[in-house]
């Protein structure tokens, strides 16, 4: 194998499928970068065998083949190369490999590449696109909800559902609910309904960054696979039945607040202040044009803020988890919104004012004293 | 038929004796103790046989008057008391008048003795408590009790002496507690001809420093408080100090070395919870109470004490107890401190200069988490093995146990909220419905009302399904099921189990304990942070409530002997 290619594009796809790589792993090859070049590039693989990151990056191909290198020392010894052409040589069978830029040079040594696993052929069953930038979105809105609970593996991942002209994806751990929709550019070519690991949609999430264009979802041996122009993510699914998760969101409510979400996350994020210790719980009311925040934890303090809002209905009051309104808040990428309260221990909803794809259902926290 | 008839004197004596004296460390604390009572300044001690042989003890005290040293081996002739009313307000520590005469009765005993003043002494010599010579001799100021050939007219007891190397060890201990009482008065003492022990006069903590070791001193809190109508000051061993026995506790009442099932058991309350199950603190107590309220006639030996309100007494010691541990900063030290021997540790440490080091390579800037409560400031490093976490203080090495430091925070704030009424709970979006085994469900539903101050909203669904409608808030992050599962387990054990906690107790106990941070849990640096500056706002941050350590420091001059650095 003999490549030479620019070092930043070469830098982004180390660094980019170097998110695959666990540092807890006991295979040895899993700490490995496949590289193996294809018709006018190199493509970079790395997996922990739930989760394969693959790069492609343009190269001028001199002489085919296919190597490995270890993830940590590529990366450091591409990230302190001057931005030049970098060059990658290797004999065929030879677990060294030579790299150099300008006036420096590597020896470095890796492990047999027929030892890298193998990943499902990437053109399998496609079943739709989303537009990326949606695509981010929707991860974005809705991964923070995931539960990290071991014993219900499956409210560990993100629901992803495909069905007819619409994409939704959705995440609980029990005391709420984060479901975003989105129209698809043109129907899903078959319905699915799969629990992607969380820490696959937050790569994807990350790698989705600036990326225009469309992602196609395909599936492949119990894999989800995202594909966008020089970039595939492999997920391995986890099995189960997601929770019925339309029965959770209420259907109607007593009151309505709507608020401007800046205004609302400041306040709750001082309130939190003084709730730290005390469950991190603040305690909303609004009364007419008045939303009241308050905290209070015996041993430290306590809070009160008052947001300019436009309640209507019967006044509630509810008690929430402030972690749980922030991660909504900070996501929900709508300058208002709608809050919506059933009861003091009955589940409220969040939803963007002037858009229905996005709905958060948060149950209330039962607070003594 | 065998006819009831009084026993001569030689029998009733040895009878007596064997409740006074019953193996060598006995004769040694007697004759000690006599010469406390006399004032003497200076004591030796000489020994051979571990006491069986020959047992010497010499003082520079105020004497007998010649006259009346035949009287001092009589049975119920003392110096130390007048009236019976003087019983009830004892200061010294002999006051039977038993003491010479038993140990007379059982072996071969010499006493010389001349007050101040007189122009020579008198010597009498004893078998079997029998005077068989005496004698006027010129010696000094002083008395000199000689004990040979102990045992020698009992040989029942003398069997069930303990090995040498057992007898002597309860010797010197019976020394050692006097000595503790006594700072001022030196001590030596003299083995098979080489002297093995030397207390020279000094302070309180001075004795303690040398009768205990510099090192095991050095890991202790001192004290000096007013305890209901009480005086007590000592020493606190610190919870690396604590041993599998009671063999490190001493206990004075009015400088009177005593064993007393309530003041230890007292003690021992106030450290429960810092130490886990089977090891037992280490202290120096001294109590002054006013006579009236403490009776040492009990015991032959004095060794037990009673009090006129036990329970005052009890609950006054565990406060007392308490509050020095809980002013105290009690990160446990790493390689806990052995007694005695092991001195090539104890070489003057370096100095290490952290500046020579060279900067650490591309690692995120450690996190800075000031000094709050009762932990030092300390920069947080990271995590090792994801299970402890590494902190810089300037007292050194800080090593903490995620899991059971995470356990106390929640532990106090499960407690902190039952206080207020009952434990937040998050409700759920939509019940998860929880299938049953019959008895667990039977469990689950009977003590309904507990597991809702945890913050657990459970409601019965069907004759085998419960529905969980909310989990305690700080579970959110863990398993509710899980928790729920030991909980049942524990709601099983029922009250059989350690009568010291409740129920609830117990429950809240579990609650914590498997909702808290694992080891094996990732943990970013926010959460590392938080963890530390939570720890240091409970009351109790240095262990857990099972009794293991949250924290261990490494002494920068552990370090150094490590990197043999001197």
């Amino acid at each position: 194998m003999w490549v030479s290619c620019p070092q930043t594009a070469l830098l982004k796809a180390v660094q980019l499928a170097g998110r695959a790589i666990s540092t807890r792993t006991t295979m040895p090859i899993l700490g490995y970068i496949l590289l193996e070049t294809q018709k006018d590039g190199v493509k970079l693989t790395a997996t922990d065998l739930e989760l394969a990151m693959q790069v492609e990056v343009v190269a001028e191909v001199k002489q085919g083949g296919q190597l490995t290198l270890p993830a940590r020392i590529l990366s450091e010894i591409v990230g302190n190369l001057p931005p030049a052409t970098v060059e990658i040589k290797a004999q065929e069978g030879s677990p060294q490999a030579e790299i150099s830029c300008e006036a420096s040079n590597f020896e470095i040594l890796g492990l047999p590449a027929g030892d890298f696993p193998t990943l499902p052929r990437a053109d399998a069953e496609a079943i739709g696109e989303i537009d990326a930038d949606v695509m981010r979105m929707m991860v974005n809105q809705t991964i923070f909800a995931v539960s990290a609970d071991e014993t219900r593996p499956f409210l560990t991942g993100v629901y992803v559902a495909l069905d007819g002209a619409e994409a939704k994806f959705v995440a609980t751990d029990g005391g709420r609910l984060a479901l975003r929709k989105a129209q698809l550019p043109q129907a899903a070519r078959q319905k699915v309904g799969v629990i992607v690991p969380a820490k696959a949609m937050q790569e994807l999430g990350r790698a989705l960054a600036g990326v225009e264009g469309r992602v196609q979802l395909g599936m492949a041996e119990n894999q989800l696979v995202f594909i966008v122009p020089g970039l595939r993510v492999y997920s391995r699914l986890i099995s189960g039945q997601f929770p019925n998760y339309q029965q959770v969101i209420p259907q109607e409510f007593k009151q309505r607040i709507r608020v401007q979400t800046e205004r609302l996350l400041r306040a709750v994020r001082r309130a939190s202040i003084t709730a730290r210790d005390s469950a991190n719980v603040v305690r909303l009311s609004a009364k007419g044009k008045k939303l009241t925040l308050t905290s209070n934890t015996p041993e430290v303090g306590k809070a009160r803020e008052e947001v300019e809002v436009t309640a209507e209905g019967e006044p509630i009051e509810a008690a929430f988890n402030a972690r749980y309104l922030m991660d909504c808040l900070n996501n929900i990428e709508a300058d208002e919104l709608f809050f919506e309260l059933t009861g003091p221990l009955s589940p409220g909803a969040i939803r963007p004012a002037h858009h229905s794809d996005y709905v958060y259902v948060l149950a209330p926290v039962r607070v003594y004293a | 038929m065998n006819r009831i008839k009084v026993l001569e004197q030689a029998i009733a004596d040895r009878i007596a004796a064997g409740e006074v004296v019953e193996r060598p460390a006995s004769v040694v604390k007697e004759l000690v103790e006599n010469s406390l009572d006399a004032q003497a300044t200076q004591i030796l001690i000489e020994v051979e046989g571990a006491g069986a042989a020959l047992i010497r003890v010499g003082d520079d005290g105020s004497g007998i008057h010649p006259d009346d040293v035949r009287l001092a081996v009589q049975r119920f002739a003392t110096s130390k008391i007048a009236t019976a009313g003087d019983l009830d307000a004892i200061q010294s520590f002999g006051f039977r008048g038993e003491a010479l005469p038993s140990i007379a009765a059982v072996s071969v005993m010499e006493i010389a003795s001349a007050p101040a003043g007189a122009p020579a002494g008198r010597r009498l010599r004893m078998e079997g408590g029998e005077i068989v010579a005496e004698e006027t001799i010129g010696m000094p100021r002083g008395t000199v009790v000689t004990v040979r050939q102990l045992f020698f007219n009992t040989p029942a007891r003398r069997k069930f002496l303990k090995s040498t190397a057992r007898e002597f060890s309860l010797l010197i201990d019976a020394i050692n507690r006097l000595a503790l009482a006594h700072p001022a008065v030196s001590f030596r003492v003299i083995h098979e001809g080489a002297e093995v022990l030397r207390y020279p006069p000094g302070t309180a903590a001075e004795r303690v420093a040398a009768v205990l070791g510099e090192d095991v001193s050095s890991h202790t809190l001192a004290f000096s408080e007013d305890a209901g109508g009480m005086r007590a000051s000592g020493w606190l061993g610190r919870l690396e100090l604590a041993r599998g026995n009671r063999r490190q506790q001493y206990l004075f009442v009015n400088r009177r070395p005593v064993h007393s099932r309530l003041l230890t058991g007292a003690v021992e309350r106030a450290y429960q919870q810092l130490l886990p199950g089977g090891r037992y603190p280490a202290f120096v107590i001294f109590l002054e109470a006013p006579p009236q309220r403490v009776d040492v006639n009990v015991h032959p030996r004095k060794l037990e004490v009673r009090f006129d309100d036990e329970h005052q007494v009890f609950g006054a010691v565990e406060r007392l107890v308490h509050t020095v541990l809980r002013r105290a900063q009690l990160i446990r030290a790493v390689e806990p401190v052995t007694v005695g021997g092991g001195d090539w540790l104890t070489t003057s440490p370096g100095t290490l200069a952290l500046g020579d080091l060279p900067p650490a390579v591309e690692t995120a800037p450690p996190v800075e988490v000031a000094a709050s409560g009762r932990l030092p400031s300390m920069r947080l490093l990271g995590q090792v093995q994801n299970t402890y976490l590494v902190a810089d203080s300037a007292d050194g090495l800080i090593l903490i146990d995620q899991h059971a430091a995470h356990e106390r925070v929640l532990y106090e704030r499960l407690l902190r909220a039952r206080g207020r009424g009952a434990a937040d709970g998050q409700v759920q979006v939509t019940p998860t419905p929880l299938p049953l085994q019959a008895d667990a469900f039977a469990l689950l539903t009977t003590h309904q009302a507990l597991l809702a101050q945890l913050g657990f909203d459970l409601e019965p669904f069907g004759d085998r399904t419960v529905l969980i409608r909310a989990v305690p808030q700080i579970a959110v992050r863990a398993s509710p099921q899980r928790v729920l599962a030991d909980l049942i387990a524990e709601l099983a054990e029922g009250g059989k189990a350690t009568a010291a906690q409740t129920l609830l107790e117990r429950l809240t106990i579990t609650t914590a304990c498997k909702t808290a941070i694992k080891a094996g849990d990732t943990l970013g640096r926010d959460q590392m942070a938080a963890l530390m500056r939570d720890l240091a706002q409970t009351e109790d941050p240095f262990t857990c409530f099972h009794g293991r350590p949250t924290l261990i420091t490494v002494p920068l001059a552990q370090l150094e002997r490590w990197f043999l650095r001197h």
